[in-house]
């Protein structure tokens, strides 16, 4: 199953350029598949280490399945599949399908790998594709914004490699067991820290957090539709934020320091990308700053150390990706109705596109934290854990932030989709099926996860935040 | 006293990373920044017990580097040939 | 032995930045790849010193002046493609006039200089670390059999490279 999640991309990527016309068909096969195996992983009650030899593959080296990762695992391989459905037709250059299937190889790796190097190989995988496909638009905003992630991102990785070799000089080895049991060591430790601050910043740098965010207004911007899709929804998540999350809570530890410095990420992240997001004009730049926003949420109930902050900061990953995925589909069909992204020359489409008017509606409400919807019990969750473990202040501007996220969306809304309908868009049609039944999938999700939340937490959400709590020193 | 020349080799990277305005010292910056990174790599390896695995992960290391260096060139090519400049204050509008 | 080559390593490294001439500096680059590559094997790595030596100094290298070749305008030295803030020269300039670059990049080895001298003096509270001459046989078994995820990496990785050098050219053809 493991191979299958790792082998069936690489596979398919090498079958793609000899099978150019259905390069959009296979790569929807393998979003399929891959997403069938994850959703086969999840029962997963506890920590389980495969070795290489266990599975059959030459080597000794050893996975690691847990509770979280499985929750990952499925949530890339959702994601997976509806890009997949978006894309079909989108382009006759097969280097995308190719790309786009050695991107998710990377991922599912990224998420199961148990030692620092292998984690390092997988996410360079990841950056190197996510890049190819940022830099497959032919315009100079899409060359600018390449550019800008590729430095950013190399960047990220010296910084990470550094990090990742000291700490190997000073633990001796690189498996996550050996350093977890290392760190209740006192020994080394301000070496530990210095190398665990060294691939925080990296890590920050590949997530898209305050102040290192640079390259991702003008990537998820410039970036073709599905892929800002894709990025905004997945890969930020796990080749950022899930890498952060696993390294400091499984490997390193969370100790009271710790926790302080993801909380104060987290707050500058939310802050500042819920504000830049208010004075945006271009939709997408617009969702992506918000992205920024939630994105410092998520790293705020994570970074409480708390049960239920860590129980909310996963569910509003989760939450987020879906919402983030579903807000970029609406704006990449109002951009194929309209012609362009302006939000200041619009208005009334919703009369003309109805799928995308209520989809639209349900994810944005959903993003502001209106009830029933699942994004707000995930941000009530992380409000009332922050304020349980003592910090109202930081809850209270948490709060405020999310008026302002409610504002900008409400915004948004009005501007493009309600209001009276011009008379220029009067031949506006509603986007193409594969473009709406994404969006209603994604859409429903996000009722269903938000009325029948308790259930949803159990299932999924559960098993995960145990992962992270057993980590948390807290 | 190996702990200082990384740092410092590491400094200088990072120092033609921010101050560069041409990409092609910006990309000798970064591989400077690498450079580091192995010498980082090999002075670890060599005092744990197995320096074999650290050779492995060397050779992996440079492997990808060299990618990255590759697609790194290509991709200046490539703007070279849209934007005729290799100065990237003409690549980045500086924006919020 | 070691400590006047990493000593070189650094000037050379200050160089290849410094310099106003790119192909110079890759010279330089490559340079520093080989002396990194002797200091290498003394920590007891002779297949890492090798692979440094062939794929930095050798492959890096001639792809840094491929590149350099490639970009150059026909007719013009490489003289005029790097930036030269204080001397502007007399053909089409491809830059705008600001001195930006030269005055940071010039300051580029007093910064360092400042740097060394005050690590030196502080080099009592380093952590020591011990050259283990000693050449490990297994070297062929960890790479093939122990650490082929390696291996499944590098693949997966050239994949990439592969279409995105494929994608871009196509581009730059058409």
């Amino acid at each position: 199953m493991i191979i299958g999640l790792l082998a069936t991309p690489v596979l398919a990527a090498i079958m793609i350029p000899f099978a150019r016309r259905w390069a959009d068909y296979i790569f929807l096969v393998l979003a399929t598949i891959l997403l069938a195996i994850a959703i086969t992983m999840v029962p997963t009650e506890s920590v389980r280490m495969l070795s290489a030899s266990e599975i059959g593959l030459p080597g000794d080296f050893s996975f690691r399945i847990d509770g979280f990762s499985t929750l990952m695992l499925v949530l890339t391989g959702f994601i997976g599949f509806i890009v997949a459905i978006f894309s079909l037709g989108w382009t006759r250059e097969y280097t995308y399908y190719a790309l786009l299937a050695v991107m998710f190889a990377g991922m599912n790796g990224l998420i199961l790998v148990s030692d620092l190097f292998s984690l390092y190989i997988f996410l360079e995988i990841t950056s190197i594709s996510s890049f190819a496909l940022i830099a497959l638009v032919r315009s100079r905003d899409g060359l600018e914004a390449a550019y800008k992630y590729l430095m950013l991102s190399a960047v990220a990785t010296a910084f990470i490699l550094l990090g990742l070799f000291i700490l190997y000089g000073s633990a001796g080895s690189l498996a996550f067991e050996e350093i977890s049991r290392l760190s209740a060591n006192p020994e080394h430790a301000g070496v530990r820290l210095f190398c665990l601050a060294l691939l925080v910043i990296g890590l920050a740098i590949k997530s898209g957090l305050v102040p290192f965010h640079g390259w991702v207004p003008d990537a998820y911007t410039a970036a073709p539709n599905p892929i800002s899709i894709a990025l905004a929804g997945i890969v930020t998540k796990v080749a950022g934020l899930y890498t952060l999350v696993r390294v400091t809570f499984s490997v390193f530890g969370v100790t009271p320091t710790i926790s302080s410095i993801l909380m104060v990420l987290g707050l500058v992240s939310a802050v500042v990308g819920a504000l830049a997001a208010l004075t945006q004009n271009d939709g997408k730049r617009m969702l992506a700053f918000s992205s920024i926003s939630q994105m410092g949420y998520i790293l705020l109930g994570l970074g409480t150390g708390s049960p239920l902050g860590i129980v909310g900061g996963i569910f509003h990953l989760f939450n987020h990706a879906i919402l983030k995925s579903l807000l970029f589909l609406n704006t990449a069909a109002i951009e194929k109705a309209t012609g362009h992204r302006d939000l200041s020359r619009m208005g009334g489409l919703a009369s003309r596109m109805p799928v995308t008017g209520a989809t639209f509606a349900i994810g944005s409400l959903s993003v502001a934290g209106i009830p029933p919807l699942n994004g707000f019990w995930s941000k009530l969750f992380i409000l009332i854990a922050l304020f349980q473990s003592g910090h109202p202040v930081v809850a209270f501007i948490a709060l405020i932030t999310s008026v302002v996220t409610l504002g900008y969306f409400l915004v948004f809304q009005k501007k493009a989709l309600f209001g009276k309908a011009e008379a220029r868009f009067s031949d506006v049609r509603e986007a193409p099926l594969n473009a709406c039944l994404p969006a209603v999938i994604l859409a429903s999700i996000v009722v269903i996860s938000g009325l029948l939340f308790h259930e949803f937490i159990d299932l999924l959400i559960e098993p995960a935040a145990n992962v992270l709590s057993r980590g948390s020193g807290l | 006293m190996i702990f200082g020349v990384i740092g410092l080799l590491f400094f200088i990277g990072l120092y033609a990373l921010v101050f560069s305005r041409n990409v092609i010292r910006l990309l000798i910056g970064l591989e400077i920044m690498i450079k580091a990174v192995t010498l980082a790599l090999v002075s670890s390896a060599s005092g744990t017990q197995s320096p074999a695995l650290g050779q492995t992960f060397f050779v992996t290391l440079l492997v990808i580097e060299v990618i990255v260096a590759i697609i790194f060139l290509a991709f200046v090519i490539n703007v070279y040939s849209h934007t005729e400049s290799l100065d990237i204050r003409k690549l980045t509008q500086l924006r919020g | 032995m070691i400590t006047p080559v990493l000593l070189l390593i650094v000037i050379l490294a200050t160089l290849a930045i410094y310099l106003n001439d790119l192909l110079l500096g890759a010279i330089c680059l490559a340079g520093v790849s080989a002396l990194l590559s002797w200091v290498i094997y003394q920590f007891g790595m002779p297949y890492a010193a090798v692979f440094e030596l062939s794929v930095a100094a050798g492959l890096i290298t001639v792809l840094f002046i491929s590149t350099i070749s490639l970009v150059k305008p026909a007719g013009q030295s490489e003289r005029e493609l790097g930036l030269e803030a204080g001397n502007p020269s007399p053909l089409p300039r491809l830059f705008e006039e600001d001195a930006r670059e030269g005055k940071a990049l010039k300051r580029l080895p007093l910064v360092v200089a400042i740097l060394a001298i005050l690590l030196w003096e502080l080099r009592e509270s380093w952590p020591s670390i011990r050259y283990a001459p000693a050449f490990d046989a297994p070297f062929a078994e960890t790479l093939w059999h122990i650490r082929t995820v390696d291996l499944f990496g590098q693949i997966t990785i050239i994949l990439c490279g592969v279409f995105l050098v494929v994608h871009f050219f196509k581009e730059r053809a058409s």
